[in-house]
């Protein structure tokens, strides 16, 4: 089964899924749940309680390779569109850049 | 209609506007003074139904799974922490307040915009060691100038936004040339009206053009911000586009695209708890 990385708001995280990155405590900053962790109900309630917002999860992915394709396309025409301003300014095209890695590396 | 209005022919309108909420201004009040007026601030959240409703109905869900219910505001706080409570019944208190009905302006779509630089604010203020809540809350503000527009002026209003499109510029640029002034100009005006600490006023003016302003601090987190919601599509409408940036702005706030790259999946999933928590509908998990 392929799986996709996503970054989610914990509310929308469920029992079952597996965690992509360590969960750190906001304060101190001390591994709470290791990557690789599968939540469960109980991790769930506890990253609720502790005020966690998002998660980094690995989940399956249920996309053709015809849907990735036209996502990524889609994605990079947007990007096109939003800089379409700023195609000679060095410090937005490093922006766009990143933008762009990061859209190929979490579509695909 | 004017061309162009004299600035304090706009700027004496001001008194129209709706009040600030207390709670609002004891909220932003406090970040400066470094006090927490506790008492106070309780009291004025349960004075507000609204309020109580969003900080319990926020409590509810994290202990959700536990068997305890949250019924008072003291376990609220207790759970959630000040930080959380405080930016919760900012947020709310604001939406509230300003729904300004238009055909062409929509609230929602405005206050997904400010959310969306509020949570890049926060971000990139911790990245840059400067005080999160400060830039958060900057960053909710930072637009408030075209409420007063589209309240004072809604003609005017219509008219910046035909320019706008038409002439595919930044609104701030057709804005100075129907109103005279623009919307961090009438913003900073408004929050100087409040009464608002100094720091929200500087960056609310700074928000367009930093390098106007005496290198100020929050200008540069709120302008970076915003550049950086449009880059990542968070908070924009199809015919949105990066607005006019200052590269000496981040160079002041020391940070590289690359330092916060790191951090969109964060920034994004935020904005979306945002929007889901005030029923706003939230951006699909990948476009379509």
């Amino acid at each position: 089964m392929k799986m996709r990385r996503l970054t989610v708001p914990v509310s929308e995280a469920q029992a079952g899924m597996c965690l992509a990155a360590d969960v750190r405590n906001p304060v101190g900053g001390a591994v709470l749940l290791a990557a690789g962790t599968e939540l469960n109900e109980a991790t769930l309630a506890g990253l609720r309680r502790r005020g966690i917002e998002t998660v980094t999860l690995d989940v399956c992915d249920t996309r053709t390779d015809e849907e990735i394709a036209r996502q990524i396309n889609e994605a990079e025409a947007r990007i096109s569109h939003l800089f379409h301003r700023h195609r000679d300014n060095p410090g937005l095209q490093d922006l766009m850049q990143c933008v762009l890695d990061y859209r190929r590396r979490t579509l695909a | 209609m004017n061309s162009e209005l004299s600035r304090d022919a706009v700027l004496g309108r001001i008194g129209e506007l709706p009040a600030l909420p207390a709670v609002v201004g004891d909220i932003l009040g406090a970040l400066e003074n470094e006090v927490e007026p506790t008492e106070r601030l309780v009291g004025r959240i349960n004075a507000d139904p609204v309020l109580v409703a969003r900080v319990l109905g926020a409590a509810n869900s994290a202990s959700q799974g536990s068997r305890q219910r949250i019924g008072s505001l003291l376990e609220a706080i207790t759970l959630l922490g000040f930080n959380r409570v405080r930016q919760l019944v900012l947020m709310t208190a604001l939406v509230r307040q300003f729904q300004p009905a238009s055909a062409v302006f929509d609230p929602t779509t405005f206050w997904r915009h400010s959310f969306a630089v509020a949570v890049c604010a926060a971000v990139i203020a911790r990245e840059a060691a400067m005080d999160e809540e400060l830039a958060f809350n900057a960053g909710l503000l930072h637009d408030i100038g075209h409420l007063f527009i589209v309240i004072a002026y809604p003609r005017e209003f219509e008219a910046i936004l035909a320019r706008m499109l038409a002439h595919d510029t930044d609104i701030v640029v057709a804005e100075r040339a129907i109103l005279g002034l623009d919307h961090s100009q009438i913003g900073s005006a408004m929050a100087e009206h409040w009464s608002l600490p100094g720091a929200f006023v500087e960056a609310i003016e700074g928000h367009h053009n930093p390098d106007g302003r005496n290198n100020d601090a929050f200008s540069n987190v709120v302008h970076v911000a915003e550049i950086l919601s449009y880059a990542l599509d968070i908070g924009t409408i199809p015919r949105s586009a990066v607005p006019a940036f200052s590269s000496r702005a981040q160079a002041h706030l020391g940070l590289s695209w690359q330092d916060v790259a790191g951090r969109f999946g964060e920034i994004e999933a935020k904005y979306r708890a945002a929007c889901l928590e005030f029923g706003f509908s939230p951006p699909r998990l990948s476009p379509p």
